[in-house]
C-alpha cells in the first residue's frame, strides 16, 4: 500500500441541504466514512449541511459546475432536469426502501435513457439512499379509520397528491420551513409524504406523533449522493474502484443501517405519545382507495415527463424498468419495514 | 487554515471594505469581492456558475414574499397619515409629564412601529410632526431631533421588523418567533428612554443652548407646558383617535394571526398590508384621485425598496458562498469553541464589531456581512438564536443615531431646515447610553426576549 | 420627471403591479382555505415566480432612486482629482460584474427555457419567465447606474431613504 500512501491527498466537498442527523445524511456520511478509510486516508471530506454550501434547487448544477464535489440529492430538487428520474416518486404497491435501494442501482446501470439523463445533467449517482416508507400522513391524533382523512387539510406534494386527492384529503402546499407551525397552529391537519426518520429529524414529531402508514408502496426513491462528472473523471482510477467497492457494501449493508434508524424514530414517537397506524390491503377503505388511484400517479409523472421534452420511448422503457425492478426487490430478507415493527409497539388510547 | 486561504480571505475583505468607500451599491461590493474570492477558491467556472445561479436561487422563496407585504404594509399606513394621529393622541397622554412631548415622540415611534418594520421611515414620518412640535415649546432642536432618531430604531424592534426577518433568512430561524420575540425588548427600550428622557429634562438638557450650561435647570415658560397657555395645545380631532385604533388593528392582525395560528408569519404580512391599503381607501374615499395617487406612490416606493432589500441579499448570497467554501466560519468556530474563550466574551465582541460596522454602513448591511460567520460561532457556544437576533438589532440600530454615518440622524436633520447632522449627533449620547443598558437587561434577562415566543411556540 | 415612459420606469410599475398581485393573491388563498378548506391552487408556486420577478424588474428604479445603499463617507472628503481616482478602479469593477451577472443569468435564463425547468410542488410552474426578468433587471440596472455614473453628482443621505 506503499503507492497509495505516498498519493496526492485528495479534498472533497459534501454539501446537503438537509442537517447532519437525517437519515439520508447518516448514510452518506456512512459511505464518506468507509471511503476515507478504505482510501488509508487520502480522500478527505469537507462535509456542509444544512444548506449552507448550496441550496436544494442549485445542488444537481452546484455539483454539475464544481461548487460542490459530492452532494446529497432527490429528483425533485431539479425536477425538469431529472424527468425521468423523477418516477422514483411514483408509489408501487408492495414495494420496501430497502428494495427500492438496489432496485434504483440496478436500474441506473441498465437503464440507457436514466443514464444518459444523469450524463446530461452532469452527474454521477454514488449510492442511492434507502428511505423510510414516505406514503404516510402525521396527524396529532391517531385516526382509527382510513376515511377519516376526508376533508382534512395534510400537506402534500408531488405527484403522489393525486391519490392523495382520491382519499378525500385536501391536500395544502405549505413551505417545507412552515410546517412545524403550521401543524402547531392548526393550519393544516396532517403532513404527508414524509418518513417516520424525517419526521422525527424534523421534530414533527412533537406536534404531529401518530403516523399512518398507506397501502399505496414505497416512493420519493430517486434520492441519493451524488458526484460531479468532472470530478469524478478526474479522481484516480484506484480511488474510482475504492468509492464503488464501497457502494457496493452499503447496499449489502442498508437493512442494517435502515433498521437501527427505523426502531430509532420509532422510540421517539412512542416518547411523544404516538406511534403508526398500518392500513394494508386486507383493509376494505384501503383497498377500493388503491384501486381507485389506480394508473393516476403514473400518469401525472408521464405528462410531466413529456412537457420536460422526453421521448415517449423513454418514458416507455423507464416505467417498464421502474415496475419491474421494483417488484423483484421487493422482498428482502432480513427486513421488515419500521412502520410495521412499530405499530405492534404503539398504544392507541 | 492554509496560507492560501488566509491570503484570499484577506484580500476579499479588503477589496469589500475598498468598493465600499467607493461609494459603490453594497450590494456589488459584496457581488464583486465574494466573486473575485471564489474565482480565486474555485475557479472561472465556479464563479461563473455562481453567478448565474446564486441571484435567483437565494431569492425565489415562498418565505420572503413577507418582505414586500411588510415595506407595503408601512408605506401605505404612512400615506394614510396614521403616524400624525399616533403622535396627536401620544401629546394628549403625556403632555403634563416632566419632558412630555419628547415622551410623546418616543411613544409615537413605538405606535408607528407596530405598523412600519423600518426604522427610516419612522425618523422621517414621526420627525416631521414632532420636532416642529416640540420646537414650538422652546426645545433644543438638535435635543428634539436626537429624540426622534433613537425613537425611530423601535421600528426594527417592536414588529413588523424588516431586519428581524431578513435575520431569520439568513439564519434559519423562526421568523414568527423573531417577531414575537421584539416585543418585550421594544417595550422596555421605550421605558428605559421614557426615563432617560425624565432625567434629561430635569437636567435642563431640552433647553441648555450652550454646553458650558450642564446641571442647570432652565425653567422657560414655553417648556412649563402644565401652566403655559401661551401655545395652544393642538386640537385632537375624533380622526386622531381613529387613525390610533387603526394601527392597534394593524398590530392586532400582524401579531394575532401569528399568535392564534390562523396565518403564517408570511400571510399576516400579506394580510396586514391589504388592511392597511383599505384603511387608505377609507380614508381617502371622498377624493379617488387621493387615493389613487397616494397608492401609486406606496406601491413604487415598494417595489424599489423591496427590490434594494433583494439586490442585498443577492451580494450576501454570493459573499456567504465565498465564505462558506474558504471554510472561515467553520474554522473561526473550531478556533473558537478550543480556545475556550466563554460565550459572553465572544457574545461582546459580536456586538460591538456590529456597533463599529454601525459606524459605517445600514443596519441590512451589517447582517449579511457579520452573521453568516457570527452566528455558527456563537450558536456552536449556545447562545440562544432568537436572543442574538433581538440584540445584533439592537446593537446594529445604535450604529444609525451614532456618527459618522448613522442614518436616522441624516434623515432627521434634513427634515428640519438648518439642522446640521453634527449637532444631533453630539445630542444623542444619552440615548446611546439608554441603548446600552437595554443591551445589558437583555443579556442578563433573555427572558424578556424570549418568554413570548416560547410562550406561544413551546 | 422626463424620463417616466423609460424601461426603467415601466418595468418599476410591472413590480409594483406583481407585488398588489401577490398580496391579493395571498389573502384569496387564506380566505379561501378558511371558507372552503382548500385554498388557491398553485398559490405559493405562483407567488414564488412571481415575487422574483418583481423585484428583479424593480432593480434598476431602485438604482436610478438612489435606493441601494452607499457611503460617501471617505469620498466626501476628496478632491474631486482624487476621488475621481479612488473611486474609478472600483466603477470598472462594478460594470464588469454587471456584465458578467448579465451574462451568466442570461444563460442560466435560456437553459431553463429550453428544459422547461420548474420547481417541486403542488403543481409545476414554468419558471423561465423569473430569471428572463432577472436578466432584464440587472441590465436596466446597469444602463441607469452609467447614467448615474455620468450624473456624477455628490450622493445626497437622503437618497439612502
Ligand atoms: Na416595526
Ligand atoms: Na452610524
Amino acid at each position: 500500500n506503499a503507492q497509495a500512501a505516498s498519493a496526492a491527498k485528495v479534498r472533497l466537498s459534501f454539501s446537503s441541504a438537509l442537517g447532519p442527523d437525517t437519515a439520508v445524511n447518516k448514510q452518506a456520511k456512512w459511505y464518506m466514512d468507509e471511503v476515507a478509510k478504505r482510501s488509508g486516508g487520502q480522500v478527505q471530506w469537507d462535509e456542509f449541511y444544512a444548506a449552507s454550501l448550496l441550496s436544494s434547487v442549485d445542488t444537481v448544477s452546484g455539483v454539475a459546475d464544481g461548487r460542490a464535489d459530492v452532494a446529497y440529492f432527490a429528483s425533485v430538487y431539479d425536477p425538469s432536469r431529472f424527468p425521468l428520474m423523477d418516477i422514483g416518486f411514483v408509489p408501487m404497491p408492495g414495494s420496501n426502501s430497502v428494495g427500492n435501494a438496489r432496485a434504483w442501482r440496478e436500474l441506473m446501470e441498465e437503464n440507457e435513457a436514466l443514464q444518459a439523463e444523469a450524463r446530461a445533467a452532469g452527474v454521477k449517482v454514488l449510492i442511492f439512499n434507502g428511505v423510510a416508507s414516505t406514503s404516510n400522513i402525521v396527524t396529532k391524533q391517531p385516526q382509527d379509520d382510513l376515511a377519516q382523512f376526508k376533508g382534512k387539510k395534510v400537506r402534500f406534494v408531488g405527484p403522489v397528491t393525486t391519490a392523495i386527492q382520491k382519499l378525500g384529503a385536501n391536500p395544502a402546499s405549505i413551505a417545507a420551513e412552515d410546517i412545524y407551525e403550521a401543524m402547531e397552529r392548526g393550519l393544516i391537519d396532517g403532513i404527508g409524504g414524509t418518513s417516520i426518520e424525517s419526521v422525527v429529524g424534523s421534530g414533527w414529531h412533537e406536534v404531529a406523533p401518530w403516523m399512518h402508514y398507506l397501502p399505496i408502496g414505497n416512493y420519493a426513491s430517486s434520492l441519493g449522493v451524488i458526484i460531479g462528472l468532472n470530478t469524478w473523471e478526474n479522481l484516480p482510477a484506484d480511488l474510482q474502484k475504492v468509492m464503488m467497492e464501497v457502494a457496493d457494501d452499503y447496499y449489502r449493508q442498508l437493512p442494517n443501517i435502515l433498521a437501527a434508524s427505523e426502531k430509532a424514530a420509532c422510540d421517539q414517537l412512542l416518547a411523544a405519545g404516538g406511534g403508526t397506524i398500518v392500513y394494508d390491503l386486507t383493509n376494505p377503505v384501503a383497498k377500493d382507495w388503491v384501486d381507485g388511484v389506480g394508473d393516476s400517479v403514473f400518469e401525472v409523472w408521464r405528462s410531466n415527463a413529456q412537457r420536460s421534452r422526453v421521448s415517449a420511448e423513454a418514458i416507455a422503457s423507464v416505467e417498464a424498468d421502474y415496475k419491474q425492478k421494483l417488484l423483484a426487490h421487493a422482498n428482502v430478507p432480513n427486513y421488515t419495514p419500521g412502520e410495521f415493527l412499530c405499530s405492534a409497539r404503539s398504544r392507541r388510547g | 487554515m492554509s496560507l492560501e486561504t488566509i491570503f484570499v480571505v484577506t484580500l476579499v475583505i479588503g477589496l469589500l471594505v475598498y468598493i465600499v468607500l467607493a461609494e459603490q451599491p453594497i450590494w456589488l461590493a459584496l457581488v464583486i469581492s465574494g466573486g473575485v474570492g471564489i474565482y480565486l477558491l474555485k475557479g472561472n467556472g465556479v464563479l461563473m456558475s455562481s453567478l448565474g445561479t446564486l441571484p435567483f436561487s437565494a431569492t425565489s422563496k415562498y418565505s420572503f414574499l413577507i418582505i414586500p407585504m411588510f415595506v407595503l404594509m408601512g408605506v401605505v399606513a404612512s400615506k394614510a397619515r396614521l403616524a400624525e394621529d399616533v403622535y396627536a393622541v401620544a401629546e394628549k397622554f403625556s403632555r403634563r409629564l416632566p419632558g412630555g412631548l419628547a415622551i410623546a415622540t418616543i411613544l409615537a415611534c413605538g405606535g408607528f412601529a407596530a405598523v412600519t418594520g423600518s426604522s427610516v421611515a419612522t425618523v422621517a414620518t414621526i420627525g416631521r410632526i414632532a420636532i416642529d412640535e416640540m420646537k414650538k415649546h422652546g426645545y433644543r432642536v438638535a435635543a428634539a431631533a436626537s429624540i426622534v432618531a433613537s425613537g425611530g430604531t423601535l421600528g426594527v424592534l417592536i414588529p413588523p421588523s424588516i431586519i428581524l426577518v431578513v435575520y431569520g433568512i439568513l439564519t434559519g430561524e423562526s421568523i414568527g418567533r423573531l417577531l414575537l420575540a421584539g416585543i418585550g425588548p421594544g417595550l422596555l427600550s421605550i421605558a428605559v428612554y421614557i426615563v432617560t428622557i425624565v432625567v434629561l429634562y430635569k437636567r435642563g438638557f431640552f433647553t441648555e443652548r450652550a454646553a458650558g450650561h450642564q446641571g442647570q435647570q432652565p425653567e422657560s415658560p414655553a417648556l412649563a407646558t402644565t401652566s403655559s397657555n401661551a401655545i395652544a395645545p393642538r386640537r385632537l380631532t375624533s380622526s386622531n383617535y381613529v387613525g390610533t385604533a387603526y394601527i392597534g388593528a394593524l398590530f392586532f392582525v400582524v401579531i394575532g394571526g401569528l399568535y392564534s395560528g390562523l396565518f403564517t408569519a408570511t400571510e399576516s404580512g400579506a394580510i396586514a398590508a391589504a388592511l392597511a391599503v383599505v384603511v387608505l381607501f377609507v380614508r381617502t374615499v371622498r377624493t379617488p384621485a387621493l387615493f389613487l395617487g397616494r397608492f401609486r406612490e406606496a406601491v413604487s416606493e415598494t417595489a424599489q425598496l423591496s427590490s434594494m432589500i433583494f439586490a442585498l441579499l443577492i451580494g450576501g448570497a454570493v459573499f456567504t458562498y465565498f465564505l462558506v467554501a474558504s471554510r472561515l466560519p467553520m474554522i473561526l468556530v473550531q478556533a473558537v469553541t478550543s480556545a475556550d474563550v466563554s460565550a459572553m466574551t465572544v457574545l461582546l465582541l459580536v456586538l460591538l464589531a456590529m456597533l463599529v460596522l454601525g459606524c459605517f454602513l445600514d443596519s441590512l448591511s451589517i447582517l449579511v456581512i457579520t452573521i453568516p460567520l457570527a452566528y455558527p460561532v456563537l450558536n456552536s457556544l449556545g447562545i440562544d438564536g432568537i436572543l442574538l437576533g433581538i440584540l445584533a438589532v439592537k446593537a446594529i440600530e445604535i450604529g444609525l443615531v451614532t456618527p459618522p454615518v448613522g442614518l436616522n440622524v441624516y434623515v432627521v436633520s434634513a427634515a428640519v431646515p438648518g439642522l446640521e447632522p453634527s449637532a444631533v449627533f453630539k445630542a444623542i449620547w444619552p440615548m446611546v447610553i439608554a441603548d446600552l443598558i437595554v443591551i445589558a437587561l437583555l443579556i442578563v434577562f433573555p427572558g424578556i426576549a424570549t418568554a413570548l415566543p416560547d410562550m406561544m411556540y413551546g | 420627471m422626463a424620463r417616466n415612459n423609460s424601461p426603467t420606469a415601466w418595468a418599476a410599475v410591472i413590480a409594483g403591479i406583481g407585488i398588489v398581485i401577490l398580496m391579493f393573491l395571498t389573502v384569496v388563498d387564506v380566505l379561501m382555505r378558511k371558507f372552503t378548506g382548500q385554498g388557491v391552487p398553485g398559490a405559493l408556486e405562483y407567488s414564488e415566480v412571481i415575487l422574483a420577478a418583481c423585484v428583479f424588474l424593480g432593480f434598476a428604479a431602485a438604482e436610478r432612486s438612489g435606493a441601494n445603499v452607499k457611503t460617501n463617507m471617505i469620498t466626501s472628503q476628496l478632491s474631486r482629482t482624487s476621488r475621481r481616482l479612488f473611486v474609478l478602479p472600483a466603477l470598472v469593477a462594478c460594470i464588469v460584474f454587471m456584465l458578467m451577472l448579465i451574462y451568466a443569468t442570461s444563460f442560466s435564463a435560456y437553459d431553463s427555457f429550453i428544459r422547461a425547468e420548474s420547481r417541486f410542488g403542488l403543481i409545476r410552474v414554468a419558471i423561465w419567465p423569473a430569471r428572463v426578468a432577472l436578466t432584464i433587471g440587472l441590465v436596466l440596472m446597469l444602463v441607469e447606474y452609467l447614467v448615474n455614473i455620468r450624473k456624477a453628482s455628490p450622493q445626497d443621505p437622503l437618497q439612502n431613504l
